[in-house]
């Protein structure tokens, strides 16, 4: 009974908080609002001129789309795991998943260059037609969040390192920007998912 | 939401590719295009429903933060279904 109660304190208390800081969940909502007003004019876009959005798709590469989604799906498991090892209070563990995050997240940029670059190459840029003035507005406001998620990583891996490097423990403090780095980061990978599916997978009848 | 269990990484990480790999052989294959394209919108709400629930671990977080975000995922599923099945 005592073990009951004692749960469903920590329960209760669980369900008051917001993993990391409430100001990064503030930017995380109103940024995905903003993304949500680019969704609605790419499908009113969409319903405008049907045969031309299909012509458009099917220039894009399928093949690196779902390669960059499997490469931030990847990073956003490592992300999520060194929030796993920092709440056990585990740095090093904590140190290997962060680099692992950047590590494998740098590659949805090196594959972004690519893909922009075999656009550029066949003539197709911003002002091609609508739907490629969307593609390339729409992936290059994404490609951004995800540069800035870059730094995030990189100011918390220096964190992490330098308790690492003074043999201390993982504080709160440390937990909480974990925390929200991860929100950061993640919402990266799901803007990235709802990107995937609207440019490059929603084939017309 | 999935319940308070947290599951392990590597499962979501499974569940998330193997979604994302269904999503892709429908748009690529045989199947018909408004089956595929509906397939693929859905696919990716249950995706993001795990993100939120097991990347950003809200799934027994702040209740008033993840009715938002529901919100927000069924919002964004109706504005490209709509989208589609109007065009």
């Amino acid at each position: 009974m005592h073990g009951k109660a004692e749960n469903s304190g920590i329960e209760g208390a669980r369900l008051a908080v917001i993993p990391g800081d409430s100001g990064v969940w503030v930017f995380i909502f109103a940024d995905m609002c903003a993304f949500a007003v680019f969704f609605l004019l790419f499908s009113v876009g969409r319903v405008a001129q049907p045969e031309l959005y299909e012509a458009a798709r099917q220039q894009l590469d399928l093949q690196l789309g779902l390669a960059n989604t499997l490469i931030l799906l990847t990073s956003g498991a490592f992300m999520a795991a060194a929030a796993r090892t920092a709440r056990a209070g585990n740095v090093q563990g904590t140190l290997h998943n962060l680099l692992l995050t950047l590590g494998v997240g740098s590659l949805f940029g090196l594959s972004k260059a690519v893909e922009w670059s075999a656009k550029f190459n066949h003539g197709i840029g911003l002002t091609t037609n609508e739907f490629f003035t969307y593609y390339f507005v729409f992936t290059g406001i994404h490609f951004l969040h995800f540069v800035i998620g870059l730094g995030v990583l990189l100011v918390l891996i220096a964190r992490v390192r330098d308790i690492s490097v003074q043999g201390g423990a993982m504080d709160g403090a440390s937990l909480r920007w974990i925390e929200a780095g991860g929100a950061y980061w993640h919402m990266v990978d799901l803007l990235w998912i709802v990107l995937f599916a609207m440019l490059y997978l929603m084939r017309a009848a | 939401m999935t319940g308070t269990r947290e599951w392990p990484v590597w499962a979501v990480w499974t569940v998330l590719t193997g979604t994302s790999l269904l999503g892709f052989l429908l748009a690529e294959g045989q199947a018909p295009a408004k089956v595929a394209a509906t397939a693929a919108i859905l696919l990716a709400a249950v995706k993001i429903h795990l993100v939120f629930d097991h990347y950003m671990e809200l799934r027994w977080q702040h209740r008033p933060l993840r009715q938002m975000l529901a919100v927000w995922l069924a919002v964004v599923t109706v504005i490209l279904l709509g989208g589609y099945w109007a065009a």
